[in-house]
């Protein structure tokens, strides 16, 4: 089989492929549940892909799978039957994308203004050496967003890791993980910024 | 850490199949900018027939209701490129909505350059803001109707660029409320045309955006 007929067989697969997907999209606009598990088994791989392509973190991933789906199952009356089921699909994974791009960065800086606006905690002369408030805002805002938010729970307000895990909705293994992460590249930081100033 | 094979699909079917009921799609945008007719209709009868019209012999019946209904369909097909906007995967690229929106802008020029050749009219002298004041809340009003309903139609497609797609749906509002109201008011001159209808038309788009943006964020 030459590569020109290979293309032109994988051509006519993606046609019936998308009129399958059609097919199932519009038997779940009429209720069929059925309908729904079938595409859900037939996009969850390709979906999984282009969301873990934009965000690294697996338990976001599947967080964001999740709200894709479900944002699907919402809006699934503006699929306008006999179109592609994809570029539909993928326009809505990229605004849940969107969406959760924009809820992290509005509670990144309500966190950092929050820390900043704190009192500061009174330490006693023997406690050997502590960084100054900027150097440790700068270097929390190093710290990756999730990581961050278990550490600012654990050691700010002083939550147990089964509450953050319940208030975050992820395991609390995953919890004691995240802030124990984010612990360690606090730690590096700021040791790098003691060299730097030495 | 990810969750076991399955966890994630099992939670979105039970939710999924808690409320899941048949569903008539959505309308071809073409289709759903025609629901917009009446009441776009109604904005430029009210515009010519309830506000009053200005001298229909001196202006001629291809400058007046020709020019008015060209711009009318104009204003239409903008609504509904609008609409096509909203719909997930069916998003306009840049070049396409720039021509768009320099299209529309284009067309109201070409149509006060159009009617001044043919009936020219200035603003009496000292009501020059009177008559300002009057041609941009006018077309607002005419227009809001046609906004609030196109928002709607639109926002029920979970559009990508809400602030984007209601910018277009006030634009098109504006075109479509100016239609009627180019026959209502009597002065023909630039000036006060671009002036005040012009301004009331970009005014418009830019609430389009706010009330798109707005209503996306409630109905999320």
């Amino acid at each position: 089989m030459t590569v020109h007929s290979d293309r032109v067989n994988s051509g006519v697969g993606n046609a019936r492929d998308d009129e399958t997907l059609r097919t199932l999209m519009a038997a779940y606009q009429r209720g069929d549940l059925d309908a729904f598990d079938r595409l859900y088994a037939a996009l969850e791989r390709e979906v999984r892909g282009f969301l873990r392509a934009r965000c690294r973190d697996p338990q976001r991933v599947d967080d964001l799978l999740q709200e894709t789906f479900l944002q699907i199952h919402r809006s699934r009356r503006s699929y306008l039957p006999g179109l592609p089921v994809r570029p539909w699909v993928y326009a809505i994974a990229k605004r849940v994308f969107l969406m959760h791009l924009r809820t992290v960065k509005r509670r990144e800086s309500r966190e950092t203004t929050e820390l900043s606006m704190a009192q500061e905690p009174e330490v006693p002369a023997a406690s050997g050496r502590v960084a100054d408030r900027s150097t440790l805002v700068s270097a929390l805002r190093q710290v990756p967003p999730d990581s961050r938010r278990a550490f600012l729970l654990h050691h700010w307000q002083g939550l147990s890791f089964h509450e953050i895990a319940a208030r975050l909705g992820i395991a609390p293994s995953a919890a004691k993980l995240r802030s124990s992460r984010a612990a360690n590249r606090l730690r590096r930081l700021l040791d790098a910024d003691e060299r730097d100033k030495k | 850490m990810t969750e076991p094979d399955g966890e994630t699909k099992r939670r979105v079917r039970e939710m999924v199949a808690r409320d899941l009921k048949p569903v008539r799609p959505l309308l071809r945008p073409g289709r759903r900018a025609l629901l917009v007719a009446p009441v776009a209709a109604a904005a430029v009868g009210y515009a010519v027939f309830g506000y009053g019209h200005r001298d229909f012999d001196r202006l001629g019946l291809f400058a007046g209701w020709g020019v008015s209904a060209l711009q009318w369909i104009a204003g239409l097909l903008l609504l509904g490129a609008a609409l096509r906007h909203a719909v997930p995967g069916r998003d306009l690229s840049r070049r396409s909505i720039t021509a768009t929106v320099s299209g529309a802008i284009g067309l109201v020029v070409l149509v006060t350059v159009v009617t001044y050749a043919i009936e020219p009219s200035e603003v009496p002298p000292g009501v020059a803001f009177t008559f300002w004041w009057e041609c941009v809340k006018w077309p607002m009003a005419l227009a809001a109707p046609i906004l609030l309903v196109a928002s709607l139609l639109a926002m029920r497609a979970l559009p990508a660029q809400p602030g984007v797609v209601g910018a277009l749906c006030g634009l098109a509002a504006g075109v479509l409320a100016d239609s009627g109201w180019r026959l209502a008011c009597d002065v023909s001159a630039p000036g006060h045309v671009l002036g005040a209808h012009g301004v009331a038309i970009l005014l418009l788009a830019g609430v389009g955006a706010v009330v798109g943006v707005f209503v996306d964020a409630v109905r999320r």
